[in-house]
């Protein structure tokens, strides 16, 4: 009965949070059309979406395919604006298009939509892992007169390096597991959503900042 | 379900080193604000503790001015006065007399005079250097006749910088100041010397002494402030005192 309630709780842990945040930026006048908080309207919307396709035992795997491309381009943005230099902008915006290139490949030729997107995602992470790296770096090199636990960028871009970060090995092998249909693979999602969940909470510390750096 | 407990293992992996990162970030970022605020703190206090001599300085430039005004000039002026007042025209040995009297005097009060105007200055230090404000307050003292202060100065002193200067020109008034009121002492010398960028600033007096630890233990402000002031320009103060056998006091800084 235990492992059912803990495995409900799971299976909804990538869209109640987000639900949670969105409500709770919402009601902060400056936030309200940030990008974090259209990440996280997509991620709630998109995750949402695919739990109620899985209840109808349908493939939501073509879900992910978009939840990848729509949030690296928000993330994207998102660091577009973070860094605010003509140099960083134009290597984004590149990066962007390339992804978006290779996305395509992988789309058509490697993994359809009827399967999950392992190698999208990869990229994905390693891309976004190294622009919140870069911001660390940022951090090192150019202290902020703002003690860091009172800036809210600190607090999301952490929450998009842990989030990334930690499920690379997940996305990797993720295709791989579906397609060989084990049964334990469930274990492994729900690994990933306590590590969305994870994302979630820095998000929160995030939002009830103050400052943004 | 290798596979699964790899991919579990490698996740839980990853987490540890994402969490280390940001710890590691975080805290980095926490001691530099701390020590950025601490810098701030110690500028502050600094710029604070030099105005605060600077005042001291102006406060005790005017009450010397004052007292001088009223012993000195104010008694060469009655003299003055008092010559011309008893001038007897018909008795001309005398008058000469009486006259060259009365120069002499108008020219002592001359020099009294602008001497007390360059005291008035209002940055002693910067426009004469430390070396010289010194010898101003050694002749003052003198002027009192109730000590005997001297001051040795030694081969190339060299110049320090202006607000590290204010603050040991503050702490030698200070050291000046307990000796005149404190030590009962009749001979007070004072040696300025420069060995190897070390910058060594003396006073010994033959006055009754005191405790060192007592005057430490108890509330007086006096000590604290002379070694709050030393710690701020990073100098070295030593008092070497006891009951009967005078005070030491030197101050070491290195330029």
């Amino acid at each position: 009965m235990i492992a059912t309630i803990l495995g409900g709780i799971f299976k909804y842990m990538d869209t109640l949070p987000p639900l949670v945040l969105i409500f709770i930026a919402a009601g902060k006048k400056e936030l309200r059309g940030s990008l974090i908080f259209y990440f996280l309207v997509l991620q709630c919307a998109l995750n949402l979406y695919a739990n109620l396709l899985t209840i109808s035992n349908a493939n939501n795997l073509f879900i992910y395919h978009y939840n990848c491309l729509f949030s690296f381009f928000i993330l994207s943005l998102f660091y577009i604006k973070l860094f605010n230099t003509p140099n960083t902008k134009w290597l984004i915006f590149g990066a962007a298009l390339l992804f978006t290139l290779l996305f395509l490949i992988d789309t058509i030729y490697l993994e359809p939509m009827d399967q999950f997107n392992s190698n999208s995602f990869c990229l994905a992470a390693f891309i976004l892992c190294g622009y919140s790296l870069y911001y660390f770096m940022r951090i090192f090199k150019n202290p902020t007169g703002t003690h860091i636990s009172k800036s809210r960028n600190f607090w999301f871009n952490t929450g998009i390096f842990s989030y990334y970060t930690i499920n690379f090995f997940i996305f990797i092998t993720y295709n791989k597991l579906t397609l060989e249909k084990s049964p334990l693979l469930i274990y492994i999602w729900q690994m990933h959503n306590t590590i969305f969940l994870i994302m979630c909470i820095y998000f929160y510390v995030g939002i009830q900042c103050k400052t943004n750096d | 379900m290798t596979e699964i407990k790899f991919v579990l293992g490698i996740t839980f992996l990853l987490l540890l080193l994402t969490t280390f990162v940001i710890v590691f970030v975080f805290f980095y970022q926490k001691r530099f604000y701390f020590l950025k605020k601490e810098k701030q703190e110690l500028i502050a206090k600094y710029a604070q503790l030099l105005l605060q001599s600077k005042i001291e300085i102006q406060e005790q430039t005017l009450q010397h001015v004052g007292q001088e005004l009223h012993d000195n000039l104010g008694q060469v002026a009655s003299l003055i006065k008092i010559n011309l007042n008893t001038l007897k025209l018909e008795d001309t040995a005398g008058t000469i007399e009486k006259i060259e009297s009365t120069k002499g005097l108008t020219r002592q009060l001359i020099a009294d005079i602008k001497s007390l105007s360059v005291s008035l200055g209002s940055d002693r230090v910067k426009q004469a250097g430390l070396v010289k404000a010194i010898e101003v307050e050694v002749e003052r003292l003198n002027k009192t006749r109730q000590f005997i202060v001297t001051c040795q100065v030694g081969a190339a002193i060299p110049d320090i910088d202006t607000d590290k200067a204010t603050i040991l020109f503050r702490m030698a008034q200070e050291i000046l100041n307990n000796a005149v009121k404190h030590s009962k002492a009749k001979h007070i010398s004072i040696s300025i010397n420069n060995s190897n960028k070390l910058f060594i600033l003396a006073f010994e007096d033959d006055g009754i002494g005191f405790n060192t630890e007592d005057k430490r233990q108890s509330a007086g402000a006096g000590l604290r402030n002379l070694s709050s002031r030393a710690n701020l320009i990073e100098a070295q103060l030593r008092i070497q005192s006891l009951p009967g056998n005078g005070t030491r006091a030197t101050i070491e800084l290195l330029l």
